[in-house]
This record gives C-alpha cells, sequence and structure tokens, in this order.
C-alpha cells in the first residue's frame, strides 16, 4: 500500500480539490505530509535604498503563514497528516522533501496553468515522473476548464 | 473546521498488457482496491489474435489476491481508446497505470498508451513507477548529445562527503540544506554590515 504521500500546495486553488485525494489516502493508513515550497524573499527595500525587512525576517513570516495554514488543512483531514515549507526552486525542494520523507507518491494536480500540450502534465508532474521508485497520482481539477 | 470529504473510490479500473510494467501497476492497484474495499476492474486490450487471454487474465486477476472483488474485461481495438471508453461507461474513480519502463535517453515519460489516459480523463489517474531494474541499464551510444535532464541514473549510494552517511548524492540532503542555510545566513550578515 502506499504509505508515504506528499502532498504539494500552492496558492491556486486548484490544488484545494486534492484534498479529498489526500483523505482518501490518509483514510488507508498512509502517512500524508503536504508541503508548500515557497520563492526565498529578498530583503524589503523602500524606493530610498532603505531595508526595512530583512530576508530572514521575512522568511520567518511566510514560513510562519505557511506553517499556519497548512496545519489548519492538515487538521481538516484525517489520519497521520503533518506538513513542511520549504524555500527555492519547487521541483527541486519537492524532490528534496520526497527524499527527505520517503515518499514513495506524490500528489500532484495537473493542468492548472496552461492550455500548452507539454504542460498539461505540468513540470512539477513531468519532474516526479523521472525519477524511478516514485508513484505519482496526477489529478486533474474539476474547475480547470 | 468542516473535515474534507474522502474522494469515495469504490471501482478502480487497471489497464493490462501483461507486461512487468503493467504487473507493477495491477499490484498497486490491488492494493488501493484491498485497503478501499473498492473493486477492481481489469482490462486488457488485445491487438489481433491472442488465445491465451483468458488464461493470463484469470492469472492476473488471481494475483490481486482473495479479498478483492474482480471484474475483468478484454477487447480488441486501441488500448488508449477503449481504456478511456471503459472508464467512462462503468462508474470508474480511479486509473491506474504502468510507465513501460522506460529509461536512460528515452524522451518519452509515459508510455503512450499512459500519456493519452492522463490526458483524456478527469479520473485521478495514479502512474506507477516500473520496478527498478536489477542490472544497471547499458550505456547511452556514443556520439548522441546527452541531455543531463534525461540521461538521469539513480547514483550509487556512497558515503555523503561531510557526515559519511550514506547517500546517494555526493553530499546528503540535510548537510546541503545545512550549507545552504548558512550560506544565505553568511550573506544576510554581510549585508548587513555592508548596509548604508
Amino acid at each position: 500500500m502506499t504509505k508515504r504521500v506528499l502532498v504539494p500546495l500552492d496558492t491556486t486553488e486548484a490544488t484545494q480539490d486534492i484534498l479529498p485525494i489526500a483523505a482518501m489516502l490518509a483514510s488507508t493508513g498512509a502517512a500524508v505530509r503536504l508541503i508548500h515550497v515557497a520563492s526565498v524573499p529578498d530583503n524589503v527595500v523602500t524606493p530610498q535604498g532603505r531595508t526595512v525587512a530583512y530576508a530572514d525576517q521575512e522568511m520567518a513570516r511566510v514560513q510562519a503563514l505557511w506553517s499556519d495554514s497548512l496545519g489548519d488543512t492538515a487538521a481538516r483531514l484525517h489520519g497521520a497528516v503533518d506538513h513542511a515549507v520549504r524555500f527555492g526552486d519547487p521541483i527541486a525542494e519537492i524532490l528534496a522533501e520526497a527524499e527527505a520523507f520517503g515518499a514513495d507518491t506524490i500528489l500532484v494536480t495537473t493542468g492548472t496553468r496552461s492550455s500548452v500540450k507539454r504542460a498539461l502534465l505540468g513540470s512539477v508532474a513531468e519532474a516526479m515522473l523521472r525519477r524511478a521508485g516514485v508513484g505519482v497520482l496526477l489529478y486533474r481539477a474539476p474547475r480547470d476548464p | 473546521m468542516a473535515v474534507v470529504p474522502e474522494y469515495p473510490a469504490q471501482h478502480i479500473l487497471v489497464a493490462t498488457d501483461f507486461s512487468e510494467s503493467a504487473e507493477a501497476a495491477l499490484g498497486a492497484a490491488a492494493r488501493y482496491a484491498r485497503a478501499l474495499h473498492a473493486r477492481l476492474h481489469l482490462l486488457h486490450v488485445f491487438s489481433g489474435e491472442e488465445v491465451e487471454v483468458t488464461r493470463l487474465l484469470a492469472d492476473a486477476a488471481g494475483k490481486a489476491g482473495p479479498d478483492v472483488g474482480v471484474t475483468v474485461a478484454a477487447t480488441g481495438g486501441d488500448p488508449a481508446e477503449e481504456i478511456l471508453r471503459y472508464a467512462s461507461r462503468q462508474p470508474i474513480d480511479l486509473i491506474v497505470v504502468g510507465t513501460h519502463g522506460r529509461t536512460g535517453v528515452s524522451r518519452v515519460l509515459l508510455g503512450s498508451v499512459s500519456e493519452r489516459v492522463v490526458r483524456g480523463t478527469r479520473c485521478p489517474v495514479l502512474v506507477v513507477p516500473a520496478p527498478r531494474p536489477s542490472a544497471p541499464s547499458s550505456p547511452a551510444p556514443s556520439g548522441v548529445a546527452l541531455d543531463d535532464e534525461e540521461t538521469e541514473q539513480p547514483a550509487p549510494v556512497r558515503p555523503c562527503l561531510v557526515c559519511a552517511t550514506p547517500s546517494h548524492d555526493l553530499i546528503c540532503e540535510p548537510c546541503r540544506a545545512r550549507i545552504r542555510g548558512e550560506a544565505l545566513a553568511r550573506k544576510q550578515r554581510e549585508e548587513r554590515a555592508g548596509r548604508p
């Protein structure tokens, strides 16, 4: 059985549609980890060149924001669900998290951005499929035209 | 706070061509069917004459295990079309496909059948990786321009250069993360020191 499932979530509403599938997997006893990958923030600088927030402060703020949000979502899923926030390139960080978590399946929403044929699978989904040994559960969100 | 409803997966479709890749998909589909108390639909699409279909399908159905309800079906035609047709006529909630085990320089990530199934349905599709080959695949023919991304091979396990934990990478992920963090902190210190 699928034992460890990684569920990348981003700000698009479409990723909310995969939560019932995550719930289904959790109900089979799988450990589920929700992950959000944020971009590494820059220092916040005013037009006058004064730095009002450093990247690490901004990072802590984003981290706290997403931890709260993912924690709320995790609480709405029954079962062994935890969460993580990472910074950097989404594909690289999701793959790194998959490895660190020992994920055997990654739940991916496809085709939410573009009608370009190649993009249907989504760059994240494609990168996942390149990796031998990790299954990918692809889900096309119903609200996607 | 509203509990997220579970996606109801009561009917799981797995198509088989009796290949090794299909075997892996069947195994995964059977495990899902057992865990979800779902019915497993085992479909074989044949091209031309195949005399042993019944026996092969029965064998495959047997592999699903005694506690999984299995419906078998066989039809002739284009595999992807027939899989999609079957999925639309039966109340299928989840389709399980193999990857056809393509590795190495192939630009094709999925087998053409799997890819068309993924593109052609609104059902969730579980793509099951082919079992890793026991022997490393043969090196790419010389004279072929190799794209790094396309030729990714599982790296051998060796000790991490920093902490000596066995890892597929020269430097293991926890060490890399630490190094990234240190670099970021250093950059921030330097920026702060140099601030006007």
